[in-house]
């Protein structure tokens, strides 16, 4: 558990040189399993069933035209020539193109992955958000009904399938009260001409505050939705490392020295809490990326998960090779930069 | 029925599929094999326009003339549908969802009325020609792409260049040119400008399938200077397609959306043509949202227009005061197949016992509801040949059972039933439709192992003999038997049956044979009658539902008429 | 997707043995949970959901291929049927509490295999050290490269939908983080006096092990497995929600989900009921889960 930062923990040129060490150790970690994983991505998507050039090439299409346009592609090459040039392409920034629209998976890569990120981003952020203040809440207000009633929304933030409440939520609020968008990252209407790739970042460079708000409009559900897998265990773990902070000497002493209660929590106990947060938010990134792929098809969000499912129901193995390497990647650096950022800030970990 | 006229039609269908579709049509999923109304007599329109939903004479459409300024605003078109176009270069894609866009965008050189099949001048005004080998076409004047450049003969002849020249330095690796090269690359001889509005299409052989083909969104005009500028990313999500048509391209969101706004100076407006209108949208929308439920949840949210729905979802707005519904007639069956290589499959009682042990009406009613009619013989009534004498298999699970004891297998048997993995409008439902059969089979003791596969797999495994019993079915692409009932029975190698079901029957064989070369019609009805019979007898399939087309489209959107042989974009409003 | 079995245990877990583990007996871990409201309600409903599914095929046989009622289809709830029917008329009571079954015998082979494999691994890695653990740990942390839903989706896609292969799918997933669990509790049990006793009397690893280190592993693995149990479920679910997991007529809740998405404005019992069904066993687990770990080892949780 998490022990107090102390202010007397001066940085000196050891230290600086441990954390360097340190962060250095821990990006090269990073090269051998992300080799790997592009091993295991390639072999992957080898071993799925069915055809998908049958399915590019139609239903009715004759066997010869499937066979020709397989050679065509290279796809009846040996298994090792196929992944060296997978690997040659991949090293030049080369994803391969789609079977199915023929895009390059980077270019369509350039719009997904800002799509998800922002989902992501607003998620966590909810999460955290709600997560931390109501887990700051139910440690103060410890067993009384606002303590009960935080656990309980905790818990059945757990318990809910985000596929099933996608549904509720898009039939109650889309269909229903027709107050939120059912679907889409924005109106039909609008077509905001990519900058970054980030809606609501774009839409302010662009000056349009109705285009920012109508964004935002089209981010409550799926980003609510999406935060339930990451809220309740910030909830539940802030509850548990501030009850632990408020017992800690240091805390009594400065309520002792008259310090109001407020300030207390603020500049001292929950600084110290978040430490144990910030782990868990780098171990939902699992968590978060399988729940984007549930979320995304359910509120047709133009982002990875949406296209990772689609590419396995249409086997369009460029597509899939590509979202599993970067499922794995993005997944990889997270833990990394959270490992790292743990070590900036509990210098502990760096002596490890 | 000549093979390359067959041919034609089935690449028509694909092109017909993108743009019939109208409102909450049932052919989600971009199936080839749903029913539509739209297929039947396009092929047939060729030589002899025989077919009786041909013989409407085209009229001039009254448009509804809404008052301009007030509808103006709100004239946006949104539409729902399950993928997107995959470019919109006519010349190089063949999906659905690709032509519905590139007919709102270009303009051929020949139509189809609309309302018959019969073709019509469109970008070229009048043709003419000798001996059917040399055609003449005069050009419409005036005509101007997108872009302001002219539309007159050098740009058509850079198109059929294109098309033509597999060295033409305005192709790139990765295209293809495949409907040129299966339609026209064995008509087509050359091209040659006669003057600026007047171009000449030689022939390899006299033919007038030339008229009908030209009508193919594939062979869509477009702009030689955007082609010149954009070089390989011309039309792709990146680029921007330019042709003649009513609509102007706007913007592209890959797999999210693609916008047209009207094009006010659109030759058609002037041209007083009687089989068109000016166009009373403003933009159309057309929406990518691949999962079924979500786009039905925002066809039913408002958000939506109209919307490419599963044959159930569809069901569910019945009654729903705020869409109108419309209904057209079969080309389509769904039906249940035997791999007569497999036993029990090789004794006939098995087969129908299979047939009377289901409660068939019971499962049209739930799975269809009013949309689809048992199906009592294998092909629909529409189709010629079909044989309105077969009386479907009763529904008496005694009798199976008596069935099941004639062939020893008094304590029934297990076996594997493949469902289709899609949504298919003589299936809309396959797994849920598996389940109630397997319920009823169990009661007469015929155990389902319900299985189902990737829809390529499931295609190929299925040809490949792989299955012992499945769910599939067609839609009929052009109306002819030979498309239908004999599609399924003719063996692909003449010498032995087919591996896909095993079925021998050699007097079927003969009978369908007959049926490709018979010329007389009413002969050719009963040759096909006949084969009905014999596959009523012998039980290779159990032809389930005749599913019709239907349509729930907003009330809101008014104008829609039915012109089921060509897009009809220009016809709608919105009068929300 | 959601936290992973790991995921949620692993913040307490992973940390050093407290000594009370030592002092507290059976009897008192249960008498602690049985008084915690949380622990309470978590035994009364998995006791309560065990019963159901542990009867039911004795008071009511199911045969999920011979249910269907065409007639009945989309019917609202009524006296006879309480939940409804669904599309092909089958009562969704009935499906709900078999489905029941189908849920914890996921979550049953899923723990068992999946921890089996998991503890026995992360001991040997914790306990032998060297490059053992190093090879154990690299794996793990491929293995963990591809998060939960993903990799359990992929797995699917490769050996084709169906119960079986969702399981092992979710086995798969589930391995490392408990492997990681019980690698860092067998660490700290590595360095205790009685073992290093044990060892001075000549006592071989085996022993040790079976002695020393899995006693008092033990509670861990259950806290661990009884927690995991929710994510078991909610992963299966949505496997079969997306038509991955197991196949119809199977009365699995997923799949129950997925057949009604397209009737929710109708009929939004077909959904909601499997829905509801789904949360209250996870949230049963979750609370015994949490009870059990307050129970063993009250300074775990910071709560009491």
């Amino acid at each position: 558990m998490p022990n107090p930062v102390r202010l007397d923990d001066q940085p000196n040129r050891i230290h600086y040189w441990l954390m360097g060490s340190y962060i250095f150790r821990r990006i090269l970690m990073v090269i051998p399993v992300l080799i790997v994983v592009s091993f295991v991505s390639f072999g992957f998507i080898r071993l799925i069933k069915g055809d998908p050039v049958q399915i590019m090439l139609g239903e009715r299409a004759p066997a010869e035209e499937v066979e020709k346009f397989k050679q065509q592609m290279g796809l009846n090459d040996p298994m090792p020539i196929q992944y060296l040039r997978y690997m040659q392409q991949l090293l030049q920034g080369n994803m391969g193109k789609s079977l199915i629209t023929r895009v390059p998976v980077t270019t369509e890569l350039a719009y997904r992955l800002p799509a998800t990120i922002e989902a992501i981003f607003f998620a966590l952020l909810i999460g955290v958000t709600v997560g931390v203040s109501m887990g700051v809440l139910a440690a103060i207000k410890r067993n009384t009904a606002i303590d009960l009633i935080a656990n309980m929304v905790a818990l059945l933030g757990v318990a809910m399938p985000v596929f099933w409440l996608a549904l509720v939520m898009i039939y109650l609020f889309g269909v229903f009260l027709k107050i939120l968008p059912p679907g889409a990252r924005i109106d039909a209407n609008i077509v905001i001409p990519p900058i970054t790739g980030f809606y609501l970042i774009d839409s302010l460079l662009h000056g349009r505050t109705d285009w920012f708000v109508d964004a935002l409009k089209h981010m409550v559900m799926p980003s609510l939705v999406l935060s339930t897998t990451v809220m309740p265990s910030i909830m539940r773990l802030t509850r548990a490392s501030m009850l632990e902070v408020l017992r800690a000497d240091y805390i009594r002493t400065a309520r002792a020295k008259g310090l109001k209660m407020g300030s207390v929590i603020l500049r001292h106990a929950l600084r110290n809490a978040l430490l144990p947060v910030i782990t868990t938010i780098g171990l939902q990134i699992g968590g978060l990326l399988g729940g984007a792929i549930l979320t995304e098809n359910a509120f047709s969000w133009t982002g990875m998960g949406q296209w990772f499912f689609g590419a396995i129901s249409r086997r369009d193995y460029p597509v899939l090779q590509a979202a599993i390497l970067l499922n794995a990647t993005i997944f990889v650096i997270m833990t990394m930069l959270v490992d790292i950022s743990y070590a900036l800030i509990d210098p502990r970990i760096r002596y490890k | 029925m000549n093979g390359l006229e067959k041919h034609l039609s089935r690449r028509q269908l694909l092109r017909l599929l993108g743009i019939g579709s109208t409102g909450a049509v049932l052919a989600a999923c971009g199936a080839s094999q749903t029913a539509s109304p739209t297929q039947a007599p396009a092929a047939k329109a060729t030589d002899a326009p025989a077919a009786p939903a041909a013989t409407e004479v085209p009229k001039p459409t009254d448009a509804p003339a809404p008052t301009e300024a007030s509808k103006a605003a709100a004239q946006t078109l949104i539409i729902g549908r399950g993928g997107d176009s995959v470019a919109l270069d006519p010349a190089v894609v063949t999906d659905g969802e690709s032509a519905r866009v590139c007919t709102a965008v270009y303009d051929t050189l020949t139509i189809i009325e609309g309302t018959s099949t019969k073709v019509v001048p469109w970008l070229a005004e009048s043709w003419d020609t000798k001996d059917s080998k040399v055609w003449t076409f005069k050009l419409r004047s005036g005509v101007k792409f997108h872009d302001g450049t002219e539309c007159n003969a050098d740009a058509v002849k850079f198109n059929f260049d294109r098309w033509m020249d597999p060295k033409n330095p305005y192709r790139y690796a990765d295209q293809k040119y495949e409907y040129w090269d299966t339609e026209m690359s064995s008509v087509v001889d050359k091209v040659d400008v006669v003057d600026p509005s007047t171009i000449k299409i030689s022939l390899k052989d006299p033919s007038s399938l030339l008229l009908v083909k030209l009508t193919l969104f594939n062979f869509a005009i477009a702009s030689p200077t955007a082609i010149k500028e954009q070089k390989e990313k011309y039309a792709t999500q990146t680029g921007k397609p330019v042709g003649t048509g009513r609509f102007k391209f706007d913007s592209w969101v890959p797999n999210d959306k693609i916008t047209v706004v009207r094009n006010d100076d659109w030759w058609g407006n002037t041209a007083n043509l009687a089989y068109t209108q000016k166009p009373l949208l403003e933009k159309i929308i057309w929406r990518s949202i691949p999962d079924n439920s979500t786009r039905f949840a925002e066809y039913q949210a408002g958000t939506l227009d109209m919307a490419d729905l599963a044959q159930t979802d569809a069901l569910t707005l019945k009654g729903n005061p705020e869409y109108t519904e419309t209904t057209s007639p079969s080309l389509a069956v769904g039906y249940i197949a035997f791999n007569q290589a497999v036993k029990p499959f090789d004794k006939v009682e098995v087969r129908k016992a299979w047939a009377h042990a289901v409660n068939w009406d019971a499962i049209i009613t739930t799975f269809y509801g009013e949309y689809a009619k048992r199906a009592t013989c294998f092909q629909p009534p529409a189709i010629l040949g079909h044989n309105p004498e077969i009386k479907a298999y009763e529904y008496s699970p005694e009798k199976a059972k008596e069935l099941l004891k004639a062939a020893g297998l008094e304590n029934g048997f297990e076996t594997d039933f493949w469902y289709i993995p899609v949504v298919r409008g003589y299936f809309p439902d396959s797994k849920a439709l598996a389940e109630a059969m397997a319920a009823d089979l169990a009661k007469v003791g015929i155990k389902l192992n319900l299985k189902t596969e990737d829809w390529g797999a499931y295609l190929k495994d299925r040809k490949d003999g792989k299955f012992a019993s499945w769910a599939l079915g067609w839609g009929s692409d052009n109306g002819d038997p030979d498309n239908f009932i004999g599609y399924h029975f003719i063996w692909s190698d003449p010498t032995k049956p087919n591996i896909e079901d095993s079925y021998n029957n050699p007097k079927l064989q003969e009978l369908l044979q007959k049926g490709r070369t018979e010329p007389d019609a009413a002969n050719r009805e009963k040759l096909y009658k006949q084969a009905e019979q014999i596959v009523h007898d012998d039980v290779p399939r159990i032809p389930v539902a005749w599913p019709e087309g239907v349509s729930f489209t907003k009330k809101y959107i008014k104008g829609d008429k039915p012109l089921v042989f060509r897009d009809k974009y220009e016809l709608f409003s919105v009068e929300k | 997707m959601k936290t992973t079995a790991a995921a949620r245990a692993k913040p307490g877990i992973v940390e050093p043995l407290r000594s009370s583990v030592q002092r507290s007996t059976l009897h008192t871990a249960l008498r602690r949970l049985w008084r915690s409201p949380n622990g309470r309600a978590g035994v009364v409903i998995v006791a309560f959901i065990l019963f159901v599914s542990i009867i039911t095929p004795f008071i009511d046989p199911y045969d999920p291929t011979q249910d269907s009622n065409l007639p009945m289809s989309r019917k609202p709830p009524s006296l006879e049927h309480p939940f409804g029917n669904d599309f092909i008329g089958r009562d969704i009571f009935r499906r709900i509490v078999h489905g029941a079954r189908v849920s914890l015998a996921v979550a049953l082979v899923t723990m068992v295999v999946g921890t089996t494999l998991s503890t026995t691994i992360g001991v040997l890695a914790g306990f032998f050290g060297g490059w053992v653990d190093t090879i154990i740990q690299r794996v793990g942390e491929l293995m963990q490269a591809f998060p939960g839903i993903p990799l359990a989706i992929a797995i699917v896609a490769i050996f084709g939908p169906g119960l079986f292969n969702t399981i092992v799918a979710i086995t798969i997933v589930g391995i490392p983080g408990g492997m990681r669990v019980s690698r860092a509790v067998t660490l700290s049990l590595k360095t205790r006096e009685y073992v290093e006793s044990a060892r001075a009397l000549g006592m071989s690893e085996l022993q040790i092990i079976t002695r020393h280190v899995m006693p008092n592993l033990l509670p861990y693995i259950i806290v661990g497995a009884t927690l995991g149990v929710g994510g078991v479920i909610l992963n299966a679910a949505a496997l079969g929600f997306l038509g991955l997991g197991a196949q119809p007529p199977t009365p699995e809740w997923g799949v129950m989900i997925s057949e009604a998405v397209r009737f929710l404005r109708q009929s939004p019992h077909m959904a909601i009921f499997p829905g509801v069904a789904i949360i209250l066993t996870v949230v049963g687990f979750n609370l015994l889960g949490d009870g059990l770990r307050d129970a063993i080892d009250p300074s775990l949780s910071g709560t009491s």
